[in-house]
C-alpha cells in the first residue's frame, strides 16, 4: 500500500476499513499510513459517517435500567473515594475526631432525612441515607435508642456473586467496628456496639464491598459509601 | 427476556429538528468533557437505545450486548474532552466507539467459539433473531441512499459492519464466490459515496 495510490483507490480502502472488511497485513498497513496521513484520516472519518446510516435503520431498543444504574457507580467522582481512602489510611491514628470533623463538612452525600417523608412509616428520631451523591438512595439506615440500626434496602448495588456490601463504624477514638453485611433487600436489624451506641453521632460510616462470609478487622474492599452520622 | 419500550427521548422528540438534537447531544458531550455527571446522563437518555440496538444487533445477546454499552458508555464519559465536533456528528462518535468495544467482545467470543463453546456458539448464532427487535414481520426504514443499493449489497454491508465478517466470511454466509462478494462491496461504496457525500 503506497501513499501515491489514486484518490479514488485510497478513499475506497478506507471505506473497506471502516466497514471491516479490510483485514490482516494489509489492515495494519493501511493503520500505519494513517498516523501520517490527515487526509486519510478524513476520509476514515467520511465513512464513518456514510456508513454508520447502516446503525440508524436499527430501531430503538431502550437498555435495562441496570445498566445505567452500573454505568452510574463506575462513573462516581474519585474524590470521595480518595477522602475516605485517607481517612482509613490513618485510622487509628489520633488526628482521626479531626478528619471526622473535615469530612462532615466535605461528604455532601450524607442526608439526614425524616424517614417519614421516605420510608412512609412513623418518622424516628435520627436516620441516615445512604447514597451515591445525587443518587437513589441505596439503604435507608435509622437508629433505635435501644441501641440497634435498622437498616431497609431500598436500591442496593448490584455485586458480583461471593460479595457482600459491609457496614462499618470508626468511632473517634478510631475504633473500627464491623457491623456485618448490609441486607440485599427488605430490612435488617444491626446490634450497635456498646461502645458505640452513645456516641453514634460522632461515628464515620463506611460501606464497602468485601468477599462474602469473611470476617475482617478494617474495610479492604471497593469503597462504596463513607460520611459522618451527624445524628 | 424483557424488552423495554424505547424512551421518546431516544429519538428526536416532537418539535425538534435533527439538526437541534444533535446539538444538544453535542452540548451535553462538552459538558461531560467538564465532569458533569447530569449532562452525561441526559446524554445517555438521548442515546442509549440508538446505541444499544446496534451492540444488541452485533452481538444477537442481551447480556453481551449489556456489557457492551456499559464499557462504551464509561469509556464516552472519560473520553469525551477529545471528542472533535468539527470532525463528525457526535451520534457517529459515539457509534464507533459502541461498535469498536463490540468488536472487540465479537473478537473474544469468537475465539471461545473455536474452541468449541457450545454457549458462546449459541448466543453468537448468526441465524438467531433478534428477538422483538427483528422478527420475519420487521421492516426496516432505510434510508433513500441504502434504499437504492441492491438488497445483497445491502446485506454485504451488514454482515461486514455489524458482524465483523470477511469477504470471504460473507461469501460463505451467501454461499457466493468471494469475487462477487468484492464486486458488491466495492459497487456500495461506490453510490453511498456518490449519494451522501
Amino acid at each position: 500500500m503506497s501513499c501515491d495510490l489514486d484518490p479514488r483507490l485510497r478513499d475506497l480502502l478506507a471505506g473497506e476499513y471502516v466497514l471491516g472488511t479490510l483485514k490482516g497485513s494489509a489492515r495494519r498497513r493501511f493503520e500505519n499510513l494513517l498516523h501520517d496521513d490527515s487526509r486519510l484520516r478524513r476520509d476514515v472519518r467520511a465513512w464513518e459517517r456514510r456508513l454508520a446510516l447502516l446503525a440508524v435503520e436499527l430501531p430503538a431498543i431502550a437498555p435495562p435500567r441496570e445498566v445505567w444504574r452500573k454505568i452510574s457507580r463506575e462513573i462516581t467522582p474519585a474524590p470521595k473515594r480518595r477522602l475516605t481512602q485517607r481517612v482509613i489510611g490513618l485510622l487509628p491514628a489520633a488526628a482521626l475526631p479531626r478528619v471526622v470533623a473535615a469530612a462532615a463538612l466535605l461528604v455532601v452525600a450524607v442526608l439526614l432525612v425524616p424517614f417519614g417523608g421516605v420510608w412512609n412509616v412513623q418518622p424516628p428520631l435520627h436516620g441516615l441515607t445512604i447514597a451515591e451523591q445525587g443518587a437513589q438512595p441505596m439503604w435507608l439506615v435509622r437508629h433505635d435508642p435501644s441501641g440497634h440500626l435498622h437498616v431497609r434496602a431500598v436500591s442496593p448495588p448490584t455485586l458480583e456473586p461471593g460479595t457482600a456490601c459491609m457496614l462499618w463504624l470508626i468511632s473517634p477514638g478510631g475504633e473500627v467496628h464491623g457491623l456485618g453485611p448490609l441486607p440485599e433487600n427488605g430490612e435488617a436489624l444491626i446490634k450497635l456496639p456498646l461502645s458505640v451506641g452513645s456516641r453514634l453521632h460522632e461515628a464515620f460510616v463506611v460501606v464497602s464491598v468485601e468477599p462474602a462470609g469473611t470476617v475482617r478487622d478494617t474495610p479492604s474492599g471497593r469503597l462504596l459509601y463513607q460520611g459522618a452520622w451527624r445524628g | 427476556m424483557v424488552f423495554h419500550a424505547a424512551p421518546a427521548s431516544a429519538v428526536p422528540a416532537s418539535g425538534v429538528s435533527p439538526s437541534e438534537h444533535t446539538a444538544i447531544i453535542r452540548a451535553c458531550l462538552a459538558a461531560c468533557a467538564d465532569g458533569e455527571r447530569e449532562a452525561f446522563e441526559r446524554l445517555y437518555r438521548l442515546t442509549s437505545a440508538r446505541l444499544y440496538a446496534v451492540a444488541r444487533r452485533m452481538l444477537r445477546s442481551e447480556a453481551l450486548a449489556q456489557e457492551c454499552l456499559q464499557d462504551a458508555y464509561i469509556s464516552i464519559w472519560r473520553n469525551a474532552g477529545r471528542y472533535r465536533s468539527d470532525r463528525s456528528a457526535p451520534l457517529t462518535w459515539m457509534t464507533s466507539i459502541v461498535r469498536n468495544r463490540a468488536l472487540d467482545i465479537l473478537r473474544v467470543a469468537t475465539r471461545e467459539v473455536a474452541m468449541d463453546d457450545p454457549k458462546i456458539a449459541g448466543l453468537l448464532d448468526a441465524a438467531a433473531p433478534l428477538d422483538g427487535t427483528q422478527g420475519p414481520d420487521y421492516v426496516p426504514e432505510l434510508h433513500p441512499c441504502l434504499e437504492q443499493l441492491r438488497e445483497e449489497q445491502r446485506e454485504c454491508l451488514r454482515l461486514a459492519y455489524f458482524d465483523g465478517l470477511s469477504h470471504a466470511q460473507v461469501a460463505e454466509r451467501m454461499t457466493v464466490p468471494i469475487g462477487t462478494v468484492k464486486s458488491w462491496v466495492r459497487r456500495a461504496l461506490l453510490q453511498l459515496r456518490d449519494c451522501l457525500g
